[in-house]
C-alpha cells in the first residue's frame, strides 16, 4: 500500500521497499505496519491534542464546516492566552495613563521592570528537585521567548557599552582611543554570524573555563558586542554635532569633563540620534534569528524544526513562515512607534526649534 | 592661594610678557596689562588683532605659550587646580550666547551652582530667580532658550555667569550677534553690573558703551596693545597714529 493513497494532498512521502524491507517509510505506513503486527490500539478517552489531530480535509467542505472544524477549536485553544494578553494590555494602558499624572506610578513601573527581569529568569530556569518549578536548562529555551530574551539583554547591555565606546573613541588619551577604535572596527568588520560561531566554537579553545559558560549567555555576549559597535558609531555621529561653543561655556562655568558629558553632551547627542539607535535595536531584534544556525532555537529556529522536521506539518510551511513574518513585523513596528514618540517627547532643542 | 583683591592698588589681573602663537601665527605679542579690582576695561581693535584670544587666555580657554598671567594672586599655569580655582572666579559671556538648548532658562542658570558648588536645588533656584530679576526677565524662567529673543538669551547668559558669583566678568563681543534693537537692553545690564562694582573686561565695538562706562580703554592691533587710557584721553586726545586711524574708521 502506498502512502499517498491515504493522503489526498499528495505531498509525496518517499516510500521504498526493497527485498521486503521498508527503507524510508512514512508515518502512516509505520502506523499500518504496527496495526498489522499488534492489532488495533485501544480506544483512549482523552481529548485529542492539536498535534495528534489531523485537521486536514478529505474532500470539499462548506464554509460553515470549515469554521467549526478547523477554526473554532483554534479559538478554544488560544482563549486563555487571549484573556491573559488582554489583561496585560489593559494593565499596560492603565500604567501609561496613570503614570502621566502620578510620579509614584512611574517609579513603581520602572522598579518592577528592573526587578522583573531577574525574577523572570529565575522562574524560567527553575530549581533542581522541585516539583513546582522544575529545572529547565537554557538549551531547551526556545521560540519567541528566546528571541525576546536575546533582544532585551542585547539592547540593555549594548546601549551603555556603545555609548562608552563612542566616548572612548573621542577621548584624548591615546590608549583609550585606540583600544576603542580597534574594538569597534574589528567587530564591525565581520558578519554577525561569524561572531556567533566564534562564540560557540573558537572561544572555548582559547579559554577553557568559558566552554562551560552557557551557550545562551555566549550568544548574548556576541549579540551585545555586535550591537554595541554599531551603536558606538551612531552615537559618535551625534556627539559630533554638539557646537563647540557650548563646551567652552561649560568649561568657563567650571564644569569638569564628566559633568559636561553627562548634562550637556549626552542629552543632546543621544536625542539627535534616536532614529539611528532604535533602528539598530530593531535590526538586533531580527538578527537574533541567526542563533538558529548555532544551535539555539528561537522563533525562526523553532518554526523551522516544526515545518521541516515534523512531517505532519510539512504542508504548512507557507502559513508558518507568514505567521512569524507577521509577528516580526508587529514587534518591529511597535519599536518604530516608540522611536517616533521618543522623538516627539524630547525637550528643548528638538521640540522648540 | 587667593589673596584679597579688595584693595584698589593690588591688581586683580596681572599680565606680563604674554605671547601666544597659533602654529606659526604670532597672535599675542608681549602683552602687559594690569586690571585693578572693580575696574571696567574695554578692549577695542580691528578683527584679528588678538583681543578675543587675549581674554580667552585669562580663563584658559586658550593657552599662552610665554609670559605670566596672575588672576587674584593665582598664577595661570598647567596646574589643573590653579585653572579650576581661577575659572571659579571668572564668569564669561560669549558672542554666540552658548546657552544649553535642551535645558530651561532656570536649569541653564542653576546647573553649575548645583553641581560644581553643590548648592541645594531650592537655594540655587532662588538665586537664579533673583538674577533673572536683576537682568530684567524674571518671567522667562521656565522657557527654553530657543523661545527667547537674542537679547533675552544674552541676558540669560549673563545671569548664568553671575550665578557662580565670580569676581571678574569677561565679555567677548556680547552684542555683536544681536539685532540693533536688542543691543541696548544688554548694554544696560552690563552698565548696571559695572556700577555695582564688578571687575569687567569687555571686548566690544560699542563705542558709546566704552565712552560711558569704561574706566580704561585698551586698543589692540596685530597682537599688541597700542594705546591705553581713560575714555576722555582715548576719544578726545589719542596719541598713537594707529589709534587715530582706527577711531577715524569707526566713529
Amino acid at each position: 500500500m502506498r502512502d499517498d493513497e491515504l493522503n489526498d494532498t499528495n505531498q509525496g512521502y518517499a516510500w521504498l521497499k526493497m527485498d521486503g524491507v521498508e527503507l524510508f517509510s512514512g508515518q502512516e505506513a509505520q502506523t499500518l505496519a504496527r496495526i498489522e503486527e499488534y492489532g488495533m490500539p485501544p480506544e483512549v478517552e482523552h481529548e485529542l491534542d492539536m498535534a495528534e489531530n489531523d485537521y486536514r480535509f478529505v474532500g470539499p467542505r462548506s464554509f460553515g464546516e470549515f469554521i467549526s472544524v478547523q477554526v473554532s477549536p483554534l479559538f478554544g485553544r488560544v482563549a486563555p492566552s487571549f484573556v491573559v494578553g488582554t489583561a496585560l494590555f489593559v494593565n499596560g494602558w492603565l500604567i501609561g495613563v496613570l503614570g502621566k499624572r502620578e510620579k509614584s506610578v512611574r517609579r513603581a513601573a520602572l522598579a518592577s521592570w528592573i526587578l522583573a527581569f531577574p525574577a523572570i529568569l529565575i522562574i524560567l530556569h527553575g530549581f533542581e528537585n522541585s516539583r513546582l518549578m522544575p529545572l529547565v536548562p537554557t538549551s531547551v529555551w526556545g521560540g519567541l521567548l528566546l528571541t525576546m530574551l536575546l533582544t532585551i539583554v542585547g539592547i540593555t547591555a549594548s546601549f551603555p557599552l556603545g555609548v562608552a565606546l563612542a566616548l572612548g573613541r573621542r577621548s584624548d588619551l591615546p590608549a583609550v582611543k585606540w583600544t576603542c577604535t580597534i574594538l569597534i572596527e574589528t567587530i564591525r568588520g565581520v558578519p554577525l554570524i561569524t561572531i556567533l560561531f566564534m562564540a560557540k566554537l573558537i572561544v572555548p579553545f582559547f579559554w577553557s573555563q568559558l566552554s562551560d559558560l552557557d551557550l545562551t549567555i555566549r550568544m548574548m555576549i556576541g549579540l551585545t558586542l555586535f550591537s554595541a559597535a554599531y551603536l558606538a558609531e551612531n552615537v559618535r555621529g551625534g556627539l559630533q554635532i554638539i557646537p563647540h561653543g557650548q563646551l567652552e561655556a561649560a568649561r568657563a562655568l567650571g564644569l569638569n569633563p564628566l559633568l559636561t558629558t553627562t548634562f550637556i553632551v549626552l542629552p543632546q547627542a543621544l536625542r539627535a540620534v534616536i532614529p539611528a539607535i532604535v533602528g539598530q535595536f530593531i535590526s538586533l531584534f531580527k538578527d537574533t534569528s541567526l542563533v538558529a544556525l548555532v544551535g539555539l532555537f528561537e522563533l525562526v529556529g523553532i518554526v523551522d524544526i516544526i515545518v521541516s522536521g515534523q512531517p505532519i506539518y510539512r504542508p504548512y510551511q507557507r502559513e508558518a513562515y507568514i505567521f512569524i513574518a507577521i509577528v516580526y513585523f508587529i514587534i518591529s513596528y511597535a519599536m518604530s512607534d516608540v522611536s517616533r514618540r521618543l522623538e516627539e517627547s524630547g525637550a528643548g532643542s528638538l521640540r522648540h526649534q | 592661594m587667593g589673596e584679597n583683591g579688595g584693595r584698589s592698588d593690588e591688581p586683580i589681573i596681572f599680565c606680563e610678557g604674554v605671547n601666544k602663537w597659533f602654529g606659526n601665527f604670532h597672535v599675542l605679542k608681549d602683552v602687559d596689562l594690569e586690571v585693578a579690582p572693580r575696574e571696567v576695561l574695554v578692549i577695542i581693535g580691528p578683527s584679528g588683532s588678538g583681543k578675543s584670544t587675549f581674554i580667552r587666555c585669562i580663563n584658559r580657554l586658550e593657552e599662552h605659550q610665554e609670559g605670566t598671567i596672575i588672576v587674584d594672586g593665582i598664577e595661570l599655569s598647567h596646574d589643573v587646580r590653579n585653572i579650576a580655582a581661577i575659572r571659579s572666579e571668572i564668569g564669561m559671556v560669549f558672542q554666540q550666547f552658548n546657552l544649553f538648548p535642551h535645558l530651561t532658562v532656570l536649569e541653564n542658570i542653576t546647573l553649575a551652582p548645583r553641581f560644581v558648588r553643590r548648592q541645594p536645588r531650592r537655594e540655587a533656584d532662588e538665586i537664579a530667580a533673583q538674577l533673572l530679576d536683576r537682568v530684567g526677565i524674571p518671567e522667562q524662567a521656565r522657557k527654553y532658550p530657543a523661545q527667547l529673543s537674542g537679547g533675552q538669551q544674552q541676558r540669560v547668559a549673563i545671569a548664568r555667569a553671575l550665578a557662580m558669583q565670580p569676581k571678574i566678568m569677561l565679555f567677548d563681543e556680547p552684542t555683536s550677534a544681536l539685532d540693533p534693537e536688542m543691543i541696548k537692553e544688554v548694554l544696560d545690564v552690563m552698565k548696571e553690573l559695572a556700577e555695582s562694582g564688578m571687575t569687567m573686561l569687555v571686548v566690544t565695538h560699542e563705542m558709546g558703551f566704552a565712552r560711558e562706562v569704561a574706566d580704561r580703554i585698551v586698543l589692540f592691533d596685530e597682537g599688541r596693545i597700542v594705546e591705553m587710557g581713560t575714555p576722555q584721553h582715548f576719544f578726545d586726545n589719542p596719541q598713537h597714529e594707529r589709534t587715530k586711524l582706527f577711531l577715524s574708521q569707526i566713529l
